[in-house]
């Protein structure tokens, strides 16, 4: 057992001022407080309790501050404040579902419409899954906090349209990705927008007046009878890119209802109510 | 002025009519909601809390209407909020899952919303367990959790759904305390099946019965709908509306007393029992 130890100045330093002191000096006061409780007590005194305490307060920080997901980080770098992207990013795992799935129907529609030789298969499902993100997020609705969270002042409705954005913007990308390999990528590239637009919009103004599912269910079948009902008037004469859903009349009142459902969902977004829209 | 005021409320759901127009007007205090299942209390508590909207009626929290956004805005600021089933993501520890609630109750300061977690967390007794992930804890603490969500902030409104649900008693009671300290400067709406909780916390005690308010009066008040109606005999008497055998062997009971027979003072879950209309053959 060695009878050397630290000279006070030195300790003084190593508790007020750590940095000033060399490596090696530094490393061997550190070795010795392990082993003497004499000069423990000593840098104990010395330390200025303010500074020690907002070490400790530094440290507890860093040990309880939660990880965040891929998906927070993401949030994060496109410019949303960290407490933000935290609430927003939440229920990553069924988002990744989502988009997982999202990319198998746009590569599966993608394919048949390559092996096909038209742009129907796409332009037909394309609309829909954007309807199925919007599902999505309003039944992730149960989120983190669980019913907790609804009455939180962040909670609401743009809370909620935050979500339904930071799921739409993947599903569109994906989509615009799957698009260019349609097979005819000038007619049939964009068309696909307006409506999807015009679809999720809709079910979204539809979601302050009734139930979630319902809207969406109520969307989807109409745009699916609408395919319908046009292939048959049309017959097979008319490539659907160039049919009444897709061609200039088609692309305005897609607009048109954009514009509509979007006035709408301002409106009324008062009117929607979280525990009842799903 | 009443912090709380709700005048008519009405809602129902699908054919089934839950509130019928309910009255209430609260002050800072404790008051216990009571009444069986499916009378209306965690509908009555989601449309104070703000997560429901009425189909009817008025309701006035903290001097803001929470019909309108701004409203609910205002409410939601100083309101806590424990839910019946608080339904958390079991894969957060409890500092993260307190932390998340946080955030959606505004604190956008890290460093300050971490003390506050860690001081809520060492209010209901868990701050040994802050790290551990919620789907390890037991059933009470993870009661304790969601209780500890709910004071964020030092709510002017705390509406706690059967908060002491899963508690031992050991907690229950530190839980009471807890409370009626911050009952001093804060609204508390509670709803129990203990009676035993509304007897020794509660300033008030409002019961409802089939979507519409039987009761609204002190605690004492409560016990005292069952005075001159329970007594206590050797063997069960029949014709009692309720009769079970005490831990002493006796049997208490509730109903019109027979001539002689040793009444005893009534409990607040005398009171209730009475009000309620039980029945040993509803009960069997």
């Amino acid at each position: 057992m060695t009878t050397w130890h630290a000279p006070v100045d030195t300790l003084v330093r190593f508790a007020r001022s750590p940095e000033a002191l060399d490596d090696t000096t530094a490393s061997s006061v550190e070795q010795h407080l392990l082993g003497c409780r004499g000069c423990r007590a000593l840098v104990a005194d010395a330390a200025d309790p303010i500074e020690l305490d907002l070490s400790w307060e530094q440290v507890a920080d860093a040990i309880d501050r939660p990880s965040a997901g891929s998906a927070e980080r993401l949030l994060v770098r496109v410019g949303l404040a960290p407490d933000v992207a935290r609430v927003v990013g939440a229920t990553p795992g069924l988002r990744l579902a989502w988009l997982a799935t999202t990319a198998l129907l746009a590569v599966a529609a993608a394919v048949v419409a390559q092996g096909s030789g038209t742009d129907a298969p796409f332009l037909v499902v394309a609309p829909l899954v954007p309807l199925g993100s919007v599902l999505l997020t309003f039944l992730a609705i149960d989120d983190p906090a669980g019913e907790a969270g609804l009455a939180a002042p962040m909670h609401g409705f743009g809370l909620l349209m935050r979500r339904t954005l930071a799921t739409l913007v993947p599903t569109f990308v994906i989509l615009a990705i799957a698009s260019l390999v349609q097979p005819d990528l000038t007619s049939g590239g964009a068309l696909w927008v307006l409506p999807s637009l015009a679809l999720t919009l809709g079910a979204l103004a539809l979601a302050t007046v009734t139930r979630i599912t319902v809207a969406t269910g109520a969307l989807a079948v109409t745009w699916l009878n609408l395919v319908l009902a046009l292939s048959l008037l049309e017959g097979h004469r008319v490539p659907i890119a160039d049919s009444a859903l897709f061609d200039t009349v088609g692309q305005a009142t897609a607009l048109a209802l954009v514009a509509v459902a979007g006035a709408v969902l301002l409106t009324r977004r008062n009117h929607f109510s979280p525990l009842e829209a799903i | 002025m009443p912090t709380v005021t709700a005048h008519n409320v009405a809602k129902r759901f699908g054919p089934k009519v839950v509130l019928n127009g309910v009255d209430i007007e609260l002050d800072e205090g404790i008051t216990g909601l009571l009444g069986p299942n499916g009378a209306g209390k965690t509908t009555l508590l989601r449309i104070l809390a703000t997560v429901l909207h009425p189909d009817g009626g008025e309701i006035t929290l903290l001097g803001h209407d929470p019909a309108s956004a701004e409203g609910r805005l205002a409410v939601r600021r100083q309101l806590g909020y424990l839910p019946q089933e608080p339904g958390f993501h079991r894969s957060f520890t409890a500092f993260e899952f307190v932390d998340y609630v946080a955030i959606l109750k505004e604190w956008g300061d890290r460093r300050s919303r971490h003390d506050e977690v860690r001081r809520v967390l060492s209010l209901v007794g868990l701050e040994s367990v802050m790290g551990t992930p919620i789907k390890k804890l037991s059933g009470g603490m993870r009661r304790r959790v969601a209780i500890a969500q709910a004071l964020i902030g030092d709510p002017s409104l705390l509406i706690l759904d059967e908060p002491t649900a899963g508690l031992d008693p050991e907690q229950r009671l530190r839980f009471r305390e807890l409370l009626s300290a911050l009952a001093a400067r804060a609204t508390v709406l509670l709803s129990t099946h203990q009676t035993d909780d509304v007897a020794a916390l509660c300033s008030r005690a409002v019961v409802l019965l089939g979507g519409v308010v039987r009761f609204d009066g002190t605690a004492p008040e409560l016990a005292s709908l069952a005075a001159g109606r329970v007594w206590m005999q050797a063997a069960r008497d029949p014709s009692a509306q309720l009769a079970w055998i005490t831990g002493d062997g006796m049997v208490r009971h509730i109903g019109v007393p027979p001539t002689g027979a040793a009444l005893v003072d009534p409990t607040v879950e005398d009171g209730y029992l009475t009000l309620t209309g039980a029945t040993s053959e509803a009960m069997a």
